[in-house]
């Protein structure tokens, strides 16, 4: 589709099919030039009886002018009408459902969940958005073929086929629901992109969004361009979602964005259920979210439906909350929900999480006896330990593939080999968590391996010196637990060296990658965490270790310790956070976020469920399918199991799959929290966005139908336009000459 | 010849005008020279009035003595005194008097027009026949620019007459009736006002002059001069009509109005006619497309007889 303005050809404007032919419609300057002009060629005298004149005028002037008005009237109308059938006019009434191509409108709305915003009388961000773009369907001009997006995760096609008829697409439009996921930028515009080029005609194609703005879902549009050369997933996604926005630009005419939240009246400030998750066998973990000036909340856990916990949460200055709920460790498989109270947005308000009963998690330590062993004991010290330790060297690692393992702890470990990444790419696959503890043995040649096995690449050893721990904020789940302590020395642990790394995504649906601990007044990383869905990994970057032990690494004793870990009270509460939060999946079943699937993976050695049971309040119920041998091969790493998956889940809840030969199994589906972080993109970049090309369009074909309604129109305005001539010349000959 | 007197005294035309002249309605003693005029003073005519009873401090020259002889009593015998005319001539000098007709392009401002020179020498020529019967008149410009001429007689009169004249140029935007009224007490004497003017101006305005001018006890007569063209309305086409006196402008298709125009100027006359009429004032009506010796004299014959 060309963007270049072509002055010559025809384009559709209001309800005129060849609206250029309206330009005829100057041709009104001729009667009327005529008529200054005659006016204007006039004699001029001096008259002395100026006084009879005047009289006489009065009598005689009002009926001339009136004439001559009509006159003027008559020959204008006539230029008028004629420019008006030249231009093939389309009326709403008379345009039938199939017309022709004239103008393509796509209806983008957002149905992020925090589209559920409450706007105040019960009517939602999304209530406005779809109310909105009704109206714009009932004001858009004939001849004009309507698409309906979902702009959500994944996007949905509601009108995937072009159509002019406008109530059917108002009753589509109706009839839609908000979803209960985020709604990615990048997907939503790469669809529309599909459609655009799958658009074969010329016809003008106009693209509106009705959206309230949020940054989660607009920023990477915005920052695409400016982000380009970072590499970082973020970066990536918004430059994906910056070139889908450009060629979309180039294929359209125009981009309206409607923000919903225009005058929408500020109040309270949204809170977000962040976090729910087993940090161990008789405890559960809450983090939540608010804007700083939030007041406290009140939070309540349920366990199978009965309350075991209810408090008020506090935020600290950042808009955080974290909390530990002490839970009795579960007999046989439960539901937890935990939920703040009521707010604007209530989706986010609410997660759930299925506890599994308590077994001992394997816990195997990798590495030179010399580093594993402190990291053995403080994992298996106290009473909060439920790991089975066991220590390994790392020449066992390809050994361990086929061991059931929770944990897998890699301490300092010189050099990964081929072998042993494909051992712990094997044992990740399978959901265990893998902490890799970074010391003077690490060889960076050593660890080039994929991303998927060693999500990091190590630089360089930051020279000596007393690096302090920064908390950051106590953001994360592990060192979150040390914040009613600050003073206490925990995190006061001397660090004198570490490893300066580039952090790497595993793979692109990466959920979150997050610092933990820096070091340092450039707040390096020391605690580097990754999340996938259902495995976790965690970098230190200075490792546990003692030179006066160490006897296998002379420059490490010539070099001196790394740090004070071992000597240090934080080594056995910090290795246990870290172990909990990273093996906290492993205490539950596996969970989904709203949009994903379930899938084999997700159950290993299980077939295809016989059935999927849903919440009662859910009326979306995914639907199972096996997955085509090809791709089943390739994710199943040919595996005898046929590999099998679902449709979205679009709900949240708590879902149960049942197989004949296997127990069922209860799966928590629960909301991504970051779409609850209601912060809107600045309107001034929002309207960037906004383009109007004004191209116009070469002509566009007209079917038989349209074209005979057309024609209607047209023979009117025809016979209308000589009527008017008529009529001139009548007036001219005798009303006027009588007259005279 | 002095060419002033040449412009304004046409010898033809004033030949055409020997034997007509003024006359007052009623007896007049306005004038202070003995003259053709019946006054009613008594004085020393031939023309027998009354006789009277002698009261102390009559002329003794009065006392008819035949009838003292026959009675022997005092009768004094009163004669009718004969007076002198006064006449003032009143000459509009509005600018809707500078007119010289659509078709004279060459018409310059200031430079006497023909319907204003025709008008002149209907003035000049009923002051030369005031003056020729040894009465006495005087001119006053009405508007516009010229000297005024106090009253007079013989012939240095006619010669300031045809001076200030010559001198007049037509001015100005005052309605005519304004400028009689502002003329009025200037007019020393009793007499014959004769207003020469085209009388663009309200019915009841200039109804409401006449009978100021006649209650202050002079005669009037009205001579309306209008340019030929005024009268005929020759113009066609889109025509944009600019006043002379200020008037705002008016643009018509001349021709569709001009049996319009013809209809209302008759009626002006009618109704300026009856105005004279009910006011006991004579009425002429004049075009410059007219001999002005013979219709002027006809007029004066109808007038005043």
């Amino acid at each position: 589709m060309s963007s270049q303005f072509d002055p010559f050809c025809l384009f559709a404007f209001g309800p005129f099919v060849s609206g250029a032919m309206l330009w005829w419609g100057a041709v009104i300057a001729v009667p009327i030039a005529l008529h200054l002009l005659l006016r204007r060629r006039r004699q001029t005298v001096s008259w002395p009886a100026m006084m009879l004149l005047q009289a006489v005028v009065r009598r005689r002037t009002r009926r001339v002018q009136l004439w001559q008005w009509l006159l003027l009237l008559a020959r204008v109308a006539a230029v008028l009408l004629l420019a008006a059938a030249l231009a093939n006019p389309v009326l709403r009434s008379a345009m039938p459902a199939t017309a022709a191509v004239d103008r393509t409108q796509v209806f983008v709305l957002d149905a992020s969940y925090s589209m559920r915003t409450d706007q105040g009388g019960g009517r939602s961000r999304f209530d406005v958005a779809v109310q909105r773009s009704v109206q714009a369907c009932r004001d858009a001009p004939p001849g004009t073929q309507f698409l309906v997006l979902l702009m959500q995760d994944p996007p949905q096609a509601v009108v995937s086929q072009r159509t002019a008829d406008r109530d059917a697409v108002i009753a589509e439009l109706e009839g839609l629901r908000c979803s209960f996921a985020g709604a990615p930028a990048a997907d939503t515009l790469a669809l529309l992109d599909r459609w655009c080029t799958a658009i074969e005609d010329d016809a003008p194609l106009a693209v509106t969004f009705f959206t309230d703005a949020q940054r989660r879902t607009w920023q990477p549009i915005v920052d695409g361009a400016t982000r380009a050369g970072s590499a970082d997933n973020d970066s990536a996604r918004a430059v994906s979602a910056r070139g889908s926005w450009q060629s979309l630009l180039e294929q359209v005419q125009q981009v309206d964005i409607v923000d919903v939240t225009a005058g929408e009246a500020a109040g309270e400030s949204n809170r977000t259920l962040a976090e729910l998750e087993a940090l161990a066998d008789d405890r559960v973990g809450v983090a939540a979210r608010a804007a700083a000036s939030a007041s406290p909340t009140t939070l309540e856990v349920h366990v199978d439906q009965q309350t075991v916990y209810s408090g008020r949460l506090e935020w600290n200055q950042q808009g955080t909350a974290r909390t530990e709920i002490p839970l009795l460790p579960a007999v046989e498989t439960t539901v937890v929900r935990a939920e703040l109270s009521e707010d604007v947005l209530g989706v986010d308000n609410r997660r759930y999480l299925v506890r599994q009963p308590p077994r001992p998690l394997r816990a195997v330590c990798v590495g030179r006896p010399e580093a594993t062993r402190f990291l053995a004991t403080a994992l298996s010290a106290g009473s909060e330990s439920a790991y089975d330790v066991s220590q390994r060297s790392a020449a066992d690692l390809p050994q361990l593939d086929a061991q059931p393992i929770d944990l897998l702890m890699l301490c300092d470990v010189a050099r990964i080999s081929p072998g042993a990444a494909e051992a712990i790419a094997s044992i990740a696959r399978r959901g265990a968590a893998v902490v890799w503890w970074l010391g003077p043995a690490a060889e960076p040649d050593g660890y080039q391996h994929d991303p998927s096995v060693v999500p990091f690449r190590l630089r360089e050893a930051a020279p000596a010196a007393w690096y302090p721990v920064d908390p950051l904020g106590y953001q994360h789940s592990i060192a979150a637990s040390f914040a009613p302590y600050p003073q206490s020395g925990l995190l006061s642990t001397p660090v004198f060296r570490f490893w300066r790394i580039d952090a790497l995504d595993p793979e692109p649906n990466m959920t979150g990658r997050q610092t933990a601990l820096a070091l340092g007044s450039d707040a390096a990383p020391w605690v580097l965490t990754w999340q996938r869905s259902q495995q976790r990994t965690v970098a230190i970057t200075s490792a546990p270790t003692s030179p006066q032990l160490d006897d296998s690494n002379g420059s490490d004793v010539a070099e001196g310790p790394w740090n004070a870990l071992v000597a240090w009270p934080s080594l056995v509460p910090l290795v246990q956070e870290i172990a909990a939060w990273a093996t906290a999946p492993r205490r539950s079943t596996p969970s989904l976020l709203v949009g994903q699937r379930f899938a084999s993976d997700l159950f290993a050695g299980r077939p295809l469920p016989a059935r999927v049971l849903a919440p009662e309040q859910v009326t979306s119920v995914p639907r199972l399918f096996a997955e085509p041998a090809s791709a089943a091969d390739a994710r199943a790493g040919g595996a005898e199991l046929q590999a099998w998956t679902s449709s979205p889940v679009l709900q949240p809840g708590v879902y149960t799959l049942q197989w004949p030969e296997h127990p069922s199994q209860q799966v928590a589906v629960n909301v991504d929290p970051r779409e609850g972080h209601l912060e809107r993109v600045a309107a001034a970049d929002l309207s960037r966005l906004e383009v109007d090309n004004a191209a116009a369009p070469s002509q566009p074909a007209v079917d038989g139908a349209a074209e005979e309604t057309r024609g209607g129109w047209f023979r009117a305005l025809l016979t209308a336009a000589l009527a008017c001539l008529v009529a001139e010349s009548l007036i001219s000959r005798f009303a006027l000459r009588w007259q005279a | 010849m002095d060419p002033a007197w040449k412009r304004y005294f046409d010898p033809p035309t004033l030949a055409e005008l020997a034997g007509v002249g003024l006359r007052r309605s009623q007896l007049y003693d306005g004038g202070t020279l003995a003259g053709l005029h019946r006054s009613s003073r008594h004085g020393h005519s031939v023309e027998f009035a009354e006789h009277r009873p002698y009261t102390p401090g009559d002329d003794l020259r009065s006392v008819d003595w035949k009838i003292y002889g026959r009675t022997d009593r005092y009768f004094l015998r009163n004669r009718e005194d004969e007076t002198t005319l006064v006449c003032h001539l009143l000459l509009d000098a509005t600018a809707s008097m500078d007119f010289d007709g659509v078709a004279s392009p060459d018409t310059r401002p200031g430079s006497s027009a023909e319907k204003f020179l025709y008008a002149a020498r209907v003035t000049a020529s009923i002051g030369f026949v005031t003056l020729e019967t040894q009465d006495q008149c005087s001119l006053t410009i009405l508007g516009g620019h010229g000297p005024d001429v106090p009253l007079g007689g013989g012939q240095p009169q006619l010669q300031a007459l045809a001076q200030a004249l010559a001198q007049s140029q037509p001015a100005g935007d005052q309605a005519i009736s304004e400028r009689v009224a502002d003329a009025l007490p200037r007019l020393q004497r009793e007499g014959i006002v004769v207003l020469v003017s085209d009388f663009w101006d309200e019915a009841e305005r200039l109804d409401s002059a006449v009978r100021l001018v006649r209650a202050a006890g002079h005669d009037v007569l009205l001579v309306r001069v209008l340019h030929e063209e005024e009268r005929s309305f020759p113009l066609g086409g889109m025509t944009r009509f600019e006043g002379l006196e200020g008037e705002p402008a008016v643009e018509l298709q001349a021709d569709a109005y001009r049996e319009l125009y013809r209809q209302a100027l008759v009626e002006s006359e009618q109704q300026l006619e009856r105005l004279s009429r009910h006011s006991g004032a004579h009425y002429l009506s004049m075009s410059t497309a007219e001999p002005l010796g013979k219709t002027l004299a006809a007029a004066l014959h109808r007038f005043y007889g």
